[in-house]
């Protein structure tokens, strides 16, 4: 909902969707985690006032970095404190929504896929040591060969945790027609409703106000 | 009661499967479909367990009926009801990261009102006694108690039948351990319980009967006690390991003469911030097997990966013939297979797997040529390698080792997965390489192996 692809240059707009994701944050309580966020916006923010008014080059840092990550805070607020939720308590959010079985498990895999990515990443990169592969020479003489050596174990390896992965859940009941219900009881709220509609009136006021212009 | 009449199963993209099977298992009997790997014996556990055909689809005809059901007719969904499922994997099973979520799943998919859900979940969790690990997440479990949880998570449906396809495949020896007590208790508690296994020796005194299939048709049946009378000759003609427990031979430190190929003084290992293994000083010589031995988070595979420069860090000396010898320079001498192999192979055949970063002249051809056909890999020369079954893989990534000609060569648990033929073609090839100067350390428990190859033993506290 609050996901918004918005290139724009105006403060008080970006401004409030940060202010609105830290609000978000303070309200479920996430107090570190919404103190850092701020403090990352001020310093970014502080950083890149002389460069916007007084035309400053700033040694090091690359300005395009520090613009491209003005602009994804807000989202990457609201993403994280998506990712960081126990997918338990979001696929019983979602049971409750009445969600399809289907989407509450498409949920579960997205979850579970990042941590799996890690290890098998690890896996990979130690594989490709013990045969050699990372010799600094091989990589010169052979670099697109070596991005095949790391993405084909990769992704070859996602179908095959795919496959088993699936074969896991069929056998555990999960094309019961049944409506799905959770472990974790975690209601669908009036106050989740109310935020889906402020971001909703948030997303199209700023899209209206400072977004992208057709 | 359940019973197989006239069940054949070919899967839709290749003529491969089980035919004309005609099995009946009795209520709280425990029986091992057992045999030589590509027999057929994964197939029929999911045929029994409804996977096929539907979930692999294919042909299936025949009546197996539970009872007076026929299941042929019913959805999966409802066969899962009375036949749960443990796989070889317990890392690819979870949905869930979180140890109440992943049992409660089932049960959740099945609807179950909110407080059963709870109720069955916690009592799964206290029958299989994984309260303390309530809180850890499941990727950081052992593979004993990922595969705990994973039966677990079948427990909260109560079936009456349990069918388990390989479940020792990925474990560790301590996860075997810990997966006999839990089977037994199932089979305590009167259910039925129906293991495809190439490890025999874990399962005496819980299995009351052997079906053996080879070629996807069973060949004979056996009961523990007729099994336990073959001869190790009749055992090695029928692909075979020990049906009873193998003590595992006490062997001596290596000890040998002239230079040694593999020393280390006052090794310690870090990983992170935590110091795994300190002061480990051993030599090893040319032509030696040693079987490392040690319990499970001792240290055994991060002195391996250490020893390989592949990770750690690492303080103390590492010799390589009588010369320090840095990590980098190690990963061209010392080989490390792993026994997780879904991430080892980089190539589009079985071939061209083996013949990486090898220099193609007739003779490194013909030695590739040699290794796969007996190792059993011939056939599969042009396959990619991801389609091969794990025990296949397993053997691609030991013939990868052999191949490498780095003269010092580890094996993590190379024999897990393998039926008792290829342990002991893996065996004579270990014995060969160490015949021609090399020297192989093999982490292990299997007590076969090391009584076929081993001659010291390194044991790691």
């Amino acid at each position: 909902m609050s996901i918004i692809v918005a290139v724009t240059a105006n403060v008080i707009a970006m401004g409030s969707l940060v202010l609105l994701g830290l609000l978000q944050l303070a309200i479920q309580r996430r107090w570190q985690f919404a103190i850092r966020a701020f403090i990352f916006y001020v310093v970014i923010g502080a950083l890149l006032l002389p460069v916007r008014f007084q035309g400053v080059n700033l040694p090091l840092i690359s300005e395009i970095f520090l613009l491209t990550s003005w602009i994804i805070l807000p989202m990457a607020i609201v993403g994280w404190d998506l990712m960081t939720t126990p997918p338990g308590e979001m696929a019983s959010t979602l049971s409750k929504m009445k969600a399809p079985t289907p989407v509450i498990l498409g949920v579960l895999v997205i979850f579970r896929f990042f941590p799996t990515l890690k290890s098998e990443i690890n896996g990979v990169f130690r594989s490709m040591k013990n045969r050699s592969l990372t010799d600094w020479q091989h990589i010169v003489r052979h670099p697109f060969l070596t991005a095949e050596y790391i993405l084909v174990p990769i992704l070859l390896r996602f179908l095959q945790i795919a496959d088993q992965l699936s074969a896991s859940a069929v056998s555990r009941g999960a094309t019961n027609p049944n409506v799905r219900s959770s472990y974790y009881e975690k209601r669908f709220e009036a106050r989740d409703a109310v935020w889906i509609f402020v971001w909703l009136v948030a997303t199209i006021a700023f899209l209206t106000i400072g977004g992208v212009k057709f | 009661m359940i019973a197989l009449r006239n069940v054949s199963f070919t899967y839709a993209d290749s003529d491969y499967g089980v035919k004309e099977i005609d099995l009946s298992i009795q209520k709280g009997e425990c029986v091992v479909l057992t045999g030589p790997s590509g027999g057929g014996k994964s197939t029929l556990t999911r045929v029994l367990n409804g996977l096929a055909p539907h979930y692999f689809y294919g042909r299936l005809s025949g009546t197996i009926t539970i009872g007076n059901d026929d299941f042929t007719q019913k959805p999966i969904w409802e066969i899962s009801r009375q036949i749960g499922s443990v796989f070889q994997d317990p890392k690819s099973q979870f949905f869930s990261s979180e140890l109440a979520g992943e049992i409660a799943f089932a049960t959740e998919n099945y609807g179950l009102a909110h407080p059963e859900v709870v109720r069955l979940t916690h009592q799964a969790i206290s029958h299989f006694k994984l309260n303390s690990l309530i809180n850890r997440n499941l990727d950081d479990l052992s593979s004993g108690e990922k595969q705990r949880v994973a039966i677990a998570s079948v427990y909260t449906l109560n079936p009456e039948i349990y069918v388990f396809d390989e479940p020792t495949a990925n474990l560790d020896a301590e996860g075997v351990v810990q997966l006999k007590q839990t089977v037994s208790d199932l089979k305590s508690s009167g259910k039925t319980l129906i293991i495809a296994e190439h490890r025999l020796s874990w399962l005496d005194g819980i299995v009351d009967r052997f079906v053996y299939l080879k070629d996807g048709a069973i060949t004979w049946e056996k009961t523990a006690k007729e099994m336990g009378k073959l001869t190790k000759k009749q055992r090695d003609d029928a692909w075979l390991r020990s049906s009873t427990p193998i003590h595992i031979p006490d062997l001596p430190r290596p000890a040998g003469q002239g230079s040694p190929l593999l020393s280390t003084t006052a090794l310690s290992i870090k990983r992170g911030r935590n110091t795994i293994l300190q002061n480990q000083n051993f030599k090893v010589w040319p032509g030696q097997i040693i079987s490392v031995t040690g319990r499970n988070g001792a240290g055994k595979t991060t002195l391996a990966l250490a020893l390989a420069g592949l990770d750690g860090k690492t303080s103390g000396k590492i010799e390589i013939l009588e010369k320090s010898t840095r990590r980098l320079k190690r990963r061209s001498r010392v080989w490390y297979s792993s026994n997780e192999t879904g991430t080892q192979f980089f190539t589009n055949s079985v071939s061209s797997e083996l013949l990486l970063t090898q220099n193609l002249t007739e003779s490194t051809l013909e030695k590739a040529r040699e290794l796969l056909k007996r190792l059993g890999l011939y056939q599969y020369k042009d396959s990619h390698p991801a389609t091969l079954s794990g025990g296949q893989r397993l053997r691609l990534s030991i013939a990868c080792g052999l191949m490498s000609n780095r003269e010092i060569l580890i094996f993590d648990e190379p024999t897990s997965g393998l039926d008792g033929g290829n342990m002991n073609i893996v065996a004579t090839l270990f014995r060969e390489l160490a015949k021609s100067g090399k020297s192989i350390l093999i982490i292990t428990h299997d007590g076969e192996l090391i009584k076929r190859c081993c001659d010291f033993s390194l044991p790691i506290a």
